[in-house]
């Protein structure tokens, strides 16, 4: 009688863990190499279309140079030939086994995201690893790299939105420290195949890098397709970042008769504790629908501003940029403008506006989550791999006091610059105010 | 063992089995007709986010509309977020921008599709949104006059492109002239100002009927539990049913050459290969290989041998019962577009004569995976496929399906149809 019981009880508690709890944890798989390198492996069963996440922590801001570029083509022209692999036949490997490739680099890091069907994902995996590990560097491909990117900020220049956010940090900080780095055409030309190699040897390491797989093939055919013993091992040195400085309000001189007004500023830099509350705040001022800055500028007619954040480990930035019409004035927008500040000082967030805020900026994190890498690099290592659920990201939010805000939204009033471009005319409405920069600076 | 053990292991197994096998039914697609209006429901489980994706989707597009109408549907569009009985103007929207949703529609010529993307905590207040707006919409002048105001800034907009332009010399030359066929799907901007409230009522009581139309549903639910739900807000809804639309013929094809003027200083060539519609998904997916295999080749040839002022666009079109694969060439430098001509002859005589290699095939077909994969891992990029498909079969296009489906496919397959369909066909169309 009393094994029956035990019997029952046991399997009561068996179907209960088999059906709730093992669906709410995942629980990744890790490799690690003797060289410092680790890959985290989520083996999802049935998953068709497979990701592949490398992220190497050091970006622009670790390279020798006062411009930024380098780590740009060289992670470029990694992909254009390695031991074992020649420049044509690593592009063949993509292209057969249907790899969409997108490589991200910014000042902190370089992160590489390939999405692929799962049954091609270890070929994929062997190229990979040859490439990162024994990369040829040729000559001609990298000028090809060069080319192409001198082509991206030429096009830039045409918009001028675009290049004052490729370059915030340059606006926000003025010259002289590692995160204000500017593009620059003559730089880029000066790149050669010997800083490129300085760069792969000292900031492209095994002990730098981790990767994330998301896949349904067994773990043991990854580990075995994950050939990244020979990178070399070398230990990776920081550099010392100074304290922050707010640069100067300045003017760009373009063609375009249309004039961009951007408010620019910086704020902290995205640690556990602060995860969401920097991204929550500048949802609050122009992420959503009712949102403050939205509000207030659709009311009175005005042009409405675009967002940019941009978050790193030491720095965030922030911008809000308008696009005004010949009917505005400038120096009449320039004191709404002001105004609007003003108006943030005094009740921001109102109890609306926060608990809209809330819900808007749920909606749009699981709206960024479709892409299945997103969500397990940046929500499932943060809740410890228990699975996203509506009300988990509201607890988490609502742990984002209005004291918390206020404290973000000093940081932000106390650090805004302006950086208005316009052709002569608007520049002689402004004269004197300004530092003056042309679209050839960049 | 002692025989109660056994009649107990005996039990507990069967339990499982049930409920194992209930769990697992619930996770299935689910399919079912409201009886009382004919509406039909696609629940297509998904558990890897609390995400939904909810779309209606209405047969009977653009290609239905009446001549000197052209752009009523797109009028309808913007009126469909509008007034109803118990909703104000734009509060349909404001709801769904409030809680971050993703909200958009897509008109082609044989449906339009409405459809949402938003946190699966919401369902009961989309579902109840959505049945409020099938029960029918609420509109004045006012409505109509702001409706068209909106449909005529969207056409502006894209008749500025470049592409659009192209096309729509291309449709002109093989429509043969003022059609369905030859008008953009969102219509034309002299025929939606004579649009009147009338038309409106009338051209929406007579095509935004419930028969018409379906609703298909993915996100993180039991299908049974939202099966019901669907059923309690939707079976509600009653309205007079029209007979089934039937598609007109509007292709009018005479010639297999058009000379056309060049378009500003753009000057163009393109092949257009009118076959008929898949029955299949293998013959489905056949189509959209062999659109593949023109771009990729054109892709590769361009980069290489035409690297400035020259572009390509290759599409497929399923409409009136037909499916048009579109190859266009365009360039500022005539003598471009002569020499890139020949690519796409040279891609279309290596398609019939089976000279395609095996290293080529298979990055065909992992590129088409690629593309469907990447699309199916967003809401509202698969609930728009899933409607495509839809429209073309009656079927569902389900991930697993065109997956294996895919992979089964081989170079033959691709030869057989090429040689069925392509050989000694195709109208050319080409600036003097």
């Amino acid at each position: 009688m009393r094994q029956s019981k035990f019997f029952t009880a046991f399997l009561i508690i068996f179907l209960f863990s088999f059906f709730s709890l093992g669906k709410n944890i995942i629980r990744p798989k890790y490799f690690y190499f003797t060289n410092g390198f680790r890959v985290k492996y989520f083996n999802i069963s049935d998953l068709k279309y497979s990701k592949v996440v490398l992220t190497i922590s050091s970006g622009e801001i670790d390279s020798d140079y006062t411009f930024r570029g380098l780590a740009e083509i060289s992670i470029r022209a990694l992909f254009k030939g390695s031991k074992g692999y020649s420049s044509n036949s690593v592009k063949k490997v993509f292209l057969t086994n249907g790899v969409m490739l997108d490589i991200k680099v910014d000042l902190e890091k370089i992160e590489i995201t390939a999405s692929l069907p799962t049954k091609n994902i270890e070929n994929f995996l062997r190229c990979l690893s040859s490439s990162l590990s024994a990369p040829y560097y040729y000559s001609k491909e990298i000028n090809i790299e060069k080319d192409k990117l001198k082509e991206q900020i030429l096009s830039e220049r045409k918009n001028i939105k675009n290049l004052i956010i490729k370059n915030i940090g340059f606006f926000v900080l003025g010259k002289g420290n590692p995160y204000s780095k500017p593009y620059n055409l003559h730089f880029i030309d000066k790149i050669g195949r010997k800083e490129i190699r300085k760069y792969y040897e000292n900031n492209i390491l095994p002990s730098n890098a981790e990767m994330l797989i998301l896949s349904s093939i067994n773990p043991n055919k990854i580990k075995d397709s994950l050939k990244f013993f020979k990178w070399r091992k070398k230990p990776v040195f920081r550099k010392n970042i100074p304290s922050f400085k707010r640069g100067d309000n300045s003017f760009i001189e373009t063609k375009n008769k249309k004039v961009t007004v951007s408010l620019l500023s910086f704020l902290p830099g995205v640690t556990n504790e602060n995860r969401y509350a920097i991204e929550f705040f500048t949802h609050l001022i122009n992420g959503y629908f009712g949102s403050r800055a939205n509000i207030y500028f659709a009311e009175r007619g005005l042009p409405l501003p675009e967002t940019y954040l941009k978050t790193y480990q030491n720095i965030s930035f922030f911008a809000l940029q308008f696009e005004l019409n010949d009917s505005f004035k400038i120096k009449s927008f320039l004191n709404e403008l002001q105004k609007f500040k003003d108006s943030l000082k005094k009740d921001f967030p109102t109890k609306i506006e926060y608990n809209d805020a809330i819900t808007s900026f749920i909606g749009k994190k699981f709206l960024l989550w479709q892409s299945l890498e997103k969500y397990y690099k940046e929500y499932l290592f943060f809740k410890n791999y228990s699975k996203l659920k509506f009300f988990d990201l509201k607890y988490i939010l609502l742990k984002t006091k209005k004291k918390d805000i206020n404290k973000l939204l000093n940081f932000f009033l106390k650090n805004s610059i302006l950086i208005i471009s316009g052709n002569e005319k608007a520049k002689r409405e402004l004269k004197g105010f300004y530092r003056l920069y042309s679209t050839d600076d960049f | 063992m002692k025989k109660t053990h056994k009649k107990k292991i005996l039990f507990f197994t069967l339990a499982f089995l049930i409920l194992y096998i209930n769990l697992y039914s619930q996770n299935e697609t689910y399919f079912f007709t409201i009886p009382s209006n004919g509406i039909k429901v696609h629940i297509l489980p998904d558990y890897n986010l609390p995400l939904a994706g909810f779309s209606i989707f209405y047969k009977g597009g653009a290609s239905e509309e009446p001549k000197n109408k052209r752009g009523i549907t797109n009028v309808i569009k913007y009126l469909m977020f509008m007034r109803t009985e118990n909703l104000a103007s734009d509060e349909f929207l404001f709801f769904f921008f409030n809680i971050g949703a993703k909200v958009d529609t897509q008109l082609t010529e044989d449906y339009i599709l409405f459809y949402e993307v938003f946190p699966a905590v919401y369902v009961n207040s989309v579902l109840w949104l959505e049945q409020e707006r099938m029960r029918g919409l609420k509109f004045g002048i006012s409505d109509v006059e702001r409706a068209k105001k909106l449909a005529i800034s969207e056409i502006k907009i894209k008749n500025s492109d470049i592409l659009s332009k192209i096309y729509k010399k291309i449709d002109l030359s093989i429509s043969g002239g003022n059609n369905q066929f030859a008008t953009p799907v969102w219509g034309r901007v002299e025929d939606i100002r004579t649009i009147n409230l009338d038309d409106v009522k009338n051209y929406y009581r007579k095509y935004f009927t419930l028969n018409q139309s379906s609703i298909i549903v993915t996100g993180p639910f039991n299908s049974k539990t939202l099966a019901k739900k669907i059923f309690s807000y939707f079976s509600k809804i009653r309205k007079p049913s029209i007979k089934p639309l039937s598609n007109s013929l509007f292709l009018n094809k005479t010639k297999v050459l058009f000379q056309i003027k060049p378009i500003g200083k753009t000057y163009i060539y393109s092949k257009v290969f009118i076959l008929p519609l898949p029955k299949t998904l293998k013959e489905y997916l056949i189509y959209e290989l062999l659109a593949k295999t023109f771009s990729s080749s054109l892709k590769g040839d361009i980069m290489k041998k035409l690297p400035a002022s020259s572009n390509f666009d290759v599409r497929i079109r399923y409409t009136d019962n037909k499916a048009i694969i579109y190859t266009v060439l365009y360039s500022k430098n005539k003598l471009k577009v002569f020499k890139s001509k020949y690519i796409l002859e040279n891609t279309l005589k290596e398609l019939v004569s089976k000279r395609i290699s095996d290293e080529s095939f298979k990055t065909l077909v992992n590129t088409l995976l690629s593309n469907l994969l990447w699309k199916f891992q967003y809401r509202d990029e698969r609930l728009k496929e899933i409607a495509k498909y839809y429209s073309i079969t009656n079927k569902m296009l389900l991930k697993e399906q065109f997956y294996y489906s895919l992979l089964r496919i081989n170079k033959l397959d691709l030869y057989r149809e090429a040689n069925n369909l392509l050989k000694n066909r195709g109208i050319k169309i080409e600036t003097k």
